[in-house]
């Protein structure tokens, strides 16, 4: 089935806060936010659709605002009723921040994951708000494990290799495969649940409506970028103490970031 | 169109309108669930502390309105677990333990997205339990004396 990708290279921002900067607690080895559910997660657009709000019934190249809606989801399902933001939020979202006109096939160009988080965190998604993002250093795992348990989870992008489409279709574990080459797509992942304890370590991941599991070899391999998403739903209601996070020097952070 | 007809035409809109109006009255008269619980039994029971590798067990999912008032789901409920190598759970909320460790088991209403999970420890499978035995009587003849 040939769906859409959409992620444009990383853009980086010297700017951007570094979650090397703060004390954080160590990550439990097993953590599954996603709660193992095997469900349609919702194509949100980035493939098939059913044409309701107008976008081509083969989909865009949303992906980035795909990983968003299904951000909202883990952090939604966590808290006692899971929301799934509807495909109009989705579009919008992706005409706001990568420029799409609705029938116009030349401005679907994908967007890049730097400047749709900027925007998400200004304004909302579907009433969904940001409180900010830090990133990860590259290639730590232990800070993609922190993420995902005190955050959720973790937005990343990869660049894709031809054998990743069908991996994913075939729902086995997604492992690096020697000699592949890449697609020359980016695509826009949403993180939330890791394992350390099987013998194979994988990140669980939501992508085309799938819940799917990477090795860490393959997100150390293809990941081009990562970011911690600070999300005021999940926050406010898991009560994450100081001793977990380091929320003074955030907020102070955040602070002069945002002023 | 004559102007009988545009009248009838007319009354007819508006019977329509008026029973759009008083059904989602009456939609909204219900109550709306607005919690979730989920347990995990054992033997017909709150599910302990621990269970052993092979225990089966059961669930209870069950909503709330905000007056605490129980209502049925609204849509199909999903059930699963987070770690399937410790617990697997099955589409009517039937467990087994399968493997040592901790996982969560979730419900989920499908039609409304309400959720809840309860959690579960694993440990390794006891000791082997004998179920059955057998017993061999040896009868060794002895030389009768004269």
């Amino acid at each position: 089935m040939a769906r859409k990708y959409g992620k444009l290279p990383a853009v980086l921002d010297k700017r951007t806060l570094q979650m090397g900067r703060y004390t954080l607690a160590t990550p439990p080895p097993y953590v599954q936010w996603n709660r193992g559910f095997n469900i349609d997660w919702g194509m949100m657009l980035n493939g098939p659709n059913n044409g309701s709000t107008g976008a081509p019934t083969d989909g865009l190249g949303d992906c980035v605002e795909a990983a968003k809606g299904h951000a909202v989801q883990t952090w939604t399902l966590d808290n006692g009723r899971l929301v799934t933001p509807p495909d109009s939020v989705v579009l919008s979202n992706y005409e706001q921040n990568g420029g799409y006109v609705l029938g116009d096939p030349n401005t679907d160009n994908g967007e890049d994951e730097l400047s749709s988080l900027k925007a998400w965190r200004k304004g909302d998604f579907g009433g969904h708000k940001l409180s900010g993002f830090v990133d990860p250093a590259p290639g730590n795992t232990v800070h993609v494990a922190q993420s995902i348990w005190l955050f959720a989870g973790l937005f990343t992008g990869i660049q894709v290799p031809e054998s990743f489409e069908d991996q994913v279709d075939s729902g086995q574990i997604i492992d690096v495969v020697p000699n592949d080459s890449l697609t020359g797509e980016g695509h826009a992942l949403w993180l939330d649940g890791h394992d350390f304890i099987s013998k194979v370590p994988t990140f669980s991941f939501k992508t085309w409506g799938m819940l799917r599991k990477m090795t860490v070899r393959f997100f150390l391999e293809y990941t081009d970028e990562a970011h911690c998403l600070l999300s005021p739903d999940w926050i406010n209601s898991h009560g994450i103490s100081p001793s977990q996070f380091d929320f003074a020097t955030l907020n102070a952070d955040l602070a002069q970031v945002t002023a | 169109m004559s102007k009988h007809d545009q009248d009838m035409l007319k009354a007819v809109q508006d019977i329509s309108k008026w029973l759009e109006q008083i059904s989602l009255a009456i939609q909204s008269l219900k109550p709306k669930a607005a919690e979730a619980k989920f347990q995990l039994q054992y033997k017909g029971a709150a599910m302990p502390v621990t269970v052993n590798v092979g225990a089966t067990g059961t669930s209870i999912f069950q909503e709330f309105a905000a007056d605490g008032s129980s209502i049925a789901p609204i849509g199909p409920v999903d059930y699963a677990s987070d770690n399937t190598a410790v617990a697997t759970i099955d589409a009517n909320g039937n467990w087994t333990a399968v493997g040592a460790g901790t996982c969560n088991c979730s419900a989920l209403d499908t039609g409304n997205g309400l959720t809840a999970s309860d959690g579960a420890t694993v440990n390794t499978a006891p000791p082997p339990v004998a179920t059955s035995a057998t017993f061999q009587l040896i009868v060794t003849p002895t030389k009768r004396r004269k």
